[in-house]
């Protein structure tokens, strides 16, 4: 386990898909963003309907909420999640962390 | 009337101590001419030399980008941010002016929470751009400007001018009227090199500085100098030279 048991669960339930990476990695290094998905996937230079599903599932799992405007994300309060986002992010500063998330990304993908 | 320091050196005194508490600045310019330098000193400056919170809010520019950039000039926004005396936010015009109608929206909320006194918004020429179906921008600016006199703030609404340097009279819906303040910059070629140019072109319920002044900006940021003395048309972008012989120009 390259990662340690929590940050590899969270990879396996949470941050399955790059899409959803591009979009935790983005709210963490902007965290105070209210926007829609179509703005949001103009920032990531991505399709907006795959964002928007993302951005849907991220919800679910409640590292993105919807504001007081329908249609805005933003990112969870949640301190906890918040700090494991962080954690993965500064693990993913080196390169072979880096690899090994694409890869066990890719493995999560696989499977849908 | 309350002056709020803008933090620019020479700025101030251009006008006449200070922007006037709660008021709104449009700050026209050009592309590279240092709308966002002078829009970003004047938060910092705010919050570190006269502990007044500020809030930036960007339709564009993504506020890792902000931060980074404010480092080039030694200014730790991220530090502010974790010290909750800043927040900068990236949002849409849709989405921030609808926050605005609401009770209790973003704005009202943030100005309650951090004791918000600064407001700044880059760029306003979003509004133009942003909506989907076409909107009153004169109605969707009243609005912005009601929200941020309702909270008190001393804003500073940057808008971007879509030419080098001569469109100083330009259809804004309205803005240049309803704002209480409205600064000019313009990039002015002067012997073959391009200089910076500064001038308030109003400011109610106060006198101001009606000279056109050098901008300069250097690693620790923006400062207002002399006046382009010896030269006129300086609006034009292509000034000439000029000078008195027996109390006549020639």
């Amino acid at each position: 386990m390259k990662f340690g048991p929590e940050i590899e669960q969270f990879v396996e339930e949470v941050v399955n898909s790059f899409t959803k990476w591009e979009l935790i990695k983005f709210f963490h290094e902007n965290p105070f963003t209210f926007d829609t998905a179509e703005r949001l996937a103009k920032h990531l230079g991505r399709k907006e309907t795959e964002v928007k599903q993302a951005a849907e599932e991220l919800k679910k799992s409640g590292l993105l909420r919807n504001g007081s405007i329908p249609g805005e994300y933003s990112f969870t309060e949640d301190e906890q999640k918040q700090k494991l986002v962080k954690k993965l992010v500064q693990l993913c500063a080196d390169r072979t962390n880096r690899l090994f998330l694409a890869s066990k990304i890719l493995k999560e993908e696989t499977k849908k | 009337m309350k002056r709020m320091k803008t933090g620019i050196p020479g700025l101030d005194e251009m006008l006449d101590g200070g922007l006037i508490e709660g008021t709104s600045t449009l700050l026209k310019g050009p592309a590279g001419i240092g709308k966002t330098t002078l829009g970003l000193q004047f938060i910092y400056k705010g919050i570190v030399e006269h502990n007044e919170p500020g809030l930036i809010v960007s339709f564009e520019h993504l506020p890792a980008k902000i931060y980074r950039d404010a480092e080039s000039f030694g200014w730790n926004l991220r530090k502010l941010e974790e010290n909750g005396k800043l927040r900068t936010i990236l949002t849409s015009p849709q989405i921030f002016h609808q926050e605005l109608m609401i009770t209790g929206g973003m704005l009202d909320r943030l100005t309650c929470e951090m004791n918000l006194k600064r407001f700044l918004i880059d760029n306003i020429s979003y509004f133009e751009v942003g909506y989907a179906q076409p909107v009153n921008l004169r109605g969707v600016y009243n609005t912005l400007i009601g929200g941020l006199e309702r909270n008190g703030l001393t804003s500073i609404l940057i808008s971007e001018s879509s030419h080098i340097s001569t469109d100083y009279v330009v259809y804004d819906h309205g803005l240049s009227y309803l704002t209480d303040c409205v600064v000019l910059l313009r990039f002015v070629e002067i012997e073959g090199e391009m200089e910076k140019a500064i001038l308030i072109l109003k400011m109610r319920a106060t006198s101001h500085d009606t000279k056109i002044r050098r901008l300069e900006i250097s690693e620790k940021g923006m400062t207002i100098k002399s006046d382009f003395k010896g030269y006129e048309q300086m609006l034009t972008g292509i000034p000439r030279r000029f000078a008195r012989v027996r109390g006549k120009i020639i």
